[in-house]
């Protein structure tokens, strides 16, 4: 299913428009769930076998996984489907997009007198990783178009996507996690909360649901999807305050946060401005602050078969720092930074929409983690958990 | 070698051959076949289009409304069916 975003910028569909974006759903439903149990067929079936005929073992990692399947058919046809499909999930909102930006900007204009605050930085250059390629093979990436419009294009590109597995506000991920912190840290009431690459804030605003006293602050360096993101806000009664500001140079004090956060932000980024972003969020946590972050499991924690299925995106969607991160240890990333081993923990967490508020409580009672699960962790399907990890401060 | 901090850069342990000559994803021995599965989905989807709003003028007609969910999965598992693995 497309899903039908919950906000005043919602976009009128006219009836192409609308059965173009059901197909991409149902698109992406067959490659994500059909082409892909076939491409663990043919690896059980035909690739692993043959690989350890030729080297007495199977293969040790996803690489080795990932040079073996590529001559193999089920390999090349879900590979490409989902190449193409991704490309129609941009192209199919497109025209909506550029159709819809003045009614956009008249909405904005009403909503901007809300509660609520957007800081621009003209002069802050968005870094390579966001400008020199087409992130999630999204033509302009987050900052291309006029305006808000690669704001819009991600949302509504995102309502497709998902295919209803995100939330009915986009919003999974960070539900799922703020649900998880309270219920397993009931005494943390945050009062100040980042949200560390925030595109349109979708994953911020739960966050001001689950502690409505705090003060919310997202920070991403792409403008349109900021302004878009704080006239979402706004238009859903909740007040954020958005920044243009990179990751790994915040222009905020030492100790000014009790919570920072990020969601599926940190694999967009090169090793050493992810290092760079753990420390500046150790620094601007205050004594006793909490570090989060909802991020794809690490490779160590994952078979061969299902390390090379999540990397498919690092080769073919334009995410070339995906695997570099997840062949890091979230624990080592954090202990670089500042942090110390035993303020470390990580859990996956059930996906609020699906599961519901009592699983999450279950599995944050529970004096035992559920385990990453290779199928259904950080992957959108069904029975979809979340994987996260953080660190307190001292 | 590559530099790891340059998002233009292979990323670390790709396969060779990976990329056609135009920097896009490769995935078959004839890069036109890659380009032909992208025609034959747009095409699928312009098939789809046309089959959703059919089907709702003939429920204007009193023809009885469908699921169109229901409707595009059987769509998809009927015209891909030849993707699958038997």
């Amino acid at each position: 299913m497309s899903l039908e975003l919950r906000h005043e910028m919602k976009p009128s569909l006219t009836a192409e428009e609308a059965a173009r974006g059901r197909f991409v759903s149902g698109l992406r439903r067959f490659v994500l769930n059909d082409l892909a149990a076939d491409l663990r067929s043919a690896y059980e079936r035909r690739v692993e076998p043959a690989f350890e005929r030729a080297h007495g073992r199977p293969p040790a990692d996803g690489g080795e996984v990932h040079k073996a399947m590529r001559a193999d058919p089920a390999f090349q046809t879900y590979s490409a489907v989902r190449v193409q499909a991704q490309k129609m999930v941009w192209a199919c909102v497109a025209p909506t997009v550029e159709r819809e930006r003045q009614r956009r900007q008249e909405i904005a204009g009403k909503a901007q007198a809300s509660p609520g605050s957007l800081t621009l930085d003209p002069s802050l250059r968005a870094p390579r990783n966001v400008t020199a390629i087409d992130v999630h093979l999204m033509p302009g990436s987050y900052t291309g178009g006029e305006a808000m419009d690669a704001g819009a294009v991600y949302d509504q590109g995102l309502a497709v996507f998902s295919m209803g597995l995100m939330g009915d506000n986009l919003d999974d991920i960070g539900s799922s996690m703020a649900a998880y912190i309270a219920h397993r840290f009931p005494d943390f009431q945050p009062a100040r909360i980042l949200d560390l690459g925030c595109t349109i804030g979708h994953n911020t605003l739960p966050w001001k649901i689950r502690y409505p006293k705090a003060e919310i602050h997202g920070i991403d360096v792409a403008a349109p999807g900021l302004a878009y993101g704080s006239t979402r806000a706004k238009l859903q009664g909740q007040e954020l305050h958005f920044h243009q500001m990179s990751a790994d140079a915040l222009g905020f004090p030492d100790s000014t946060f009790d919570l920072v956060f990020s969601s599926m932000f940190l694999h967009e980024l090169s090793g050493k401005t992810r290092a760079k972003v753990f420390k500046e969020a150790h620094r601007v946590l205050r004594p006793g602050g909490l570090m989060l972050h909802m991020e794809l499991p690490p490779n160590s924690q994952m078979s061969a078969f299902d390390g090379f299925y999540l990397d498919w995106d690092c080769y073919y969607n334009e995410e070339p720092f995906y695997k570099g991160y997840r062949d890091e240890d979230p624990e080592i990333l954090c202990l670089n930074a500042g942090f110390s081993s035993e303020d470390f923990f990580s859990f996956v967490a059930p996906s609020i929409g699906i599961a519901g508020e009592d699983a999450l409580a279950v599995a944050a009672a529970s004096a035992t983690p559920l385990p990453v699960r290779d199928r259904t962790t950080g992957r959108l399907a069904e029975g979809v958990s979340w994987f996260g990890y953080g660190a307190w401060r001292r | 070698m590559s530099d790891p901090e340059d998002p233009l850069a292979p990323p670390a342990g790709a396969p060779a051959g990976i990329f056609g000559p135009d920097g896009r994803p490769r995935f078959f021995t004839d890069a036109a076949v890659d380009r032909f599965v992208a025609s034959l989905l747009n095409l699928a989807a312009e098939v789809w289009i046309q089959e959703e709003r059919l089907a709702a003028l003939e429920a204007k007609e009193g023809g009885g409304a469908k699921d169109p969910e229901v409707a595009l999965k059987a769509f998809i598992d009927r015209v891909f069916a030849p993707l699958r693995e038997s």
